[in-house]
């Protein structure tokens, strides 16, 4: 095969890798420290998408719309961890996917009424090329892959350097430990929260440039995120990385070799890694309990 | 007579048909080392729970310093004052022994703003003057680095203690403080706690009462949730009650031998 067009795929599949990333650390998270599955991230991706979409057609600034769009997928995490997931954080896993599915359902709803059924195209918000070895690359591409990395520093960060991140760390291996600290749990969980809404949006407007934003896209997305966290370990920062990074370069290079390969491969390479090790490749300290 | 600090009135916790607690009514005073003992499942830790708000009582009502705190979240309980160990170590494993101080520390130091969680770092609270002072007491200046997963069980309740101590709280509840540990490790615990009598109010539950009844002024017995004896140590051990579900001896064969001629 061509080394460029190789190339080419690896870069499309780490962009690819990048937005999955940003989807899944959040989804990870709020399994890791309050143990729910938070289905309606997926929804916050597709707000995000849409915001972007309607900010930078009103003002032609995709900038201003990845601001906006970040800022609203952050509002309305906020409001449906108010209204909703204060309620049944106590409650099982099950009741949390359930409950969250339906919010991603009622919020696809809300989006088909304010935008309609049709797919919308968000143009690039710029179309260089860069020549990386030889190789012309698309400069957004890039662009999205800097900002995810940026985001896994800053997390990193966060995590490991201030109190607070240290505390969802602890809450992460004990919630009732870190209550009998007097720490405020439930903030630490809405602070959690919101983070993971707004990464999901922040994914959703760097996505929107390169595909059709549609009502359904969040469901699209879905088996490919959960299959990131999946493989990734649940609550395992570095495990989302390294394997948003596997499934997006599985994507992208088995389309390459057989367009059909795209869709099969990361589920075959998932079975794999379950296979071996059930609790995926860094989430083996979490599923004790 | 000191102040009542913590008080329980006629709390009950059911769990379906099971009365954990059933009806107890209890009282600590300010600077007051009391214990509570009974077989296991005799309520001793959900009643700890309801003292800290990690269960919330079926009925009954629980003050601090007359504050009604009956319905207070674990986390405001510890803003009071009442903080607690856990049966089962409550250290976080991930972090270095530093860094489960600084955990301990800053929350009852300092009332943060949202941009404040962002933006506080632990280094700069590594090096305070508190949790210098509680390293060196609570011998953990050469574990400072370490991370918590390594430490032996004796030293994860040392730096368990030296937490709570951070939070300087006004009542310590101790759940076990002894269990599972070696014997120079007990001594080692069993110092620390020596020097808090009198300044401290610590309610303890513990099984190896021979460690510490030369500290307890007062002493609980509990059995199927109910309260059976309270007083000093003798006198709570030669409670009929306490010999028969306690120590399962059986009282009335003892007394019709006695009476034999």
């Amino acid at each position: 095969m061509d080394t460029s067009l190789l190339f080419s795929g690896f870069i499309f599949g780490l962009s690819i890798g990048s937005i999955y990333f940003l989807m899944a650390i959040g989804l990870s998270l709020c399994f890791g420290l309050m143990r729910v599955i938070s289905l309606d991230q997926l929804l916050y991706y597709s707000v995000g998408a849409y915001i972007a979409y309607s900010v930078s057609l009103a003002t032609g600034s995709f900038g201003l719309g990845l601001i906006a769009a970040v800022a609203v997928g952050g509002v309305v995490s906020l409001a449906i961890e108010r209204m909703v997931f204060r309620r049944i954080y106590e409650r099982d896993l099950t009741f949390s996917m359930i409950t969250s599915f339906g919010v991603l359902l009622g919020g696809v709803g809300v989006i088909k009424f304010f935008w309609g059924l049709v797919p919308r195209p968000v143009p690039l918000p710029f179309s260089a090329q860069v020549d990386l070895l030889g190789t012309d690359v698309p400069a957004y591409r890039l662009l999205v892959v800097a900002v995810a990395a940026a985001v896994y520093i800053g997390i990193w960060l966060f995590l490991n350097r201030t109190v607070t991140g240290k505390a969802i760390r602890a809450g992460i291996e004990s919630v009732e430990h870190v209550e009998g600290l007097g720490i405020n749990v439930a903030r630490l969980f809405t602070t959690t929260f919101v983070i993971a809404g707004t990464l999901s949006a922040l994914a959703g407007a760097l996505h929107a440039p390169l595909i059709m934003v549609d009502p359904h896209m969040g469901l699209e997305v879905l088996a490919f995120v959960f299959m990131v966290v999946i493989i990734g370990g649940l609550g395992s920062i570095k495990g989302t990385l390294v394997s948003a990074f596997i499934v997006g370069q599985v994507v992208s290079i088995g389309s390459l070799i057989y367009a059909p390969l795209a869709q099969v491969a990361p589920f075959v390479i998932m079975l794999l890694i379950l296979l071996v090790k059930p609790t995926g490749l860094y989430g083996s300290a979490l599923l004790k309990k | 007579m000191s102040i009542e600090l913590l008080k329980a009135s006629h709390v009950t916790k059911r769990f379906g048909a099971l009365a954990a607690v059933n009806d107890v009514s209890y009282t600590l005073r300010e600077h007051e080392v009391a214990g509570i003992i009974g077989s296991n499942g005799a309520g001793k830790t959900t009643f700890f729970n309801l003292l800290t708000g990690l269960y919330t009582p079926d009925s009954g009502s629980i003050h601090y310093r007359g504050t009604d705190i009956t319905r207070d979240t674990p986390q405001q309980r510890v803003a009071h004052g009442v903080m607690r160990t856990f049966q089962l170590t409550s250290t976080f494993d991930n972090l270095t022994v530093i860094d489960n101080l600084v955990l301990a520390f800053f929350r009852a130091h300092r009332k943060s703003s949202l941009l404040q969680l962002f933006l506080n770092t632990c280094k700069q609270h590594r090096n305070n003057d508190k949790i210098a002072e509680v390293l060196e007491t609570f011998d953990l200046r050469d574990l400072r680095d370490r991370e918590v997963r390594n430490l032996s069980l004796g030293e994860k309740r040392r730096l368990e203690i030296a937490m709570t101590m951070l939070a300087e709280p006004k009542v310590l509840l101790l759940d076990e403080p002894l269990a599972g540990l070696a014997e120079s490790e007990i001594q080692a615990v069993l110092a620390i706690l020596r020097r808090q009598v009198g300044q401290q109010t610590i309610l303890i539950v513990e099984h190896k009462l021979s460690h510490v009844k030369e500290f307890l002024q007062r002493l609980t017995v509990m059995h199927e949730g109910r309260i059976i004896a309270e007083g000093g140590y003798e006198e709570c051990m030669n409670h009929p009650e306490v010999r028969r579900s306690y120590w399962q001896i059986d009282v009335d064969a003892e007394a019709a031998a006695q009476a034999a001629p």
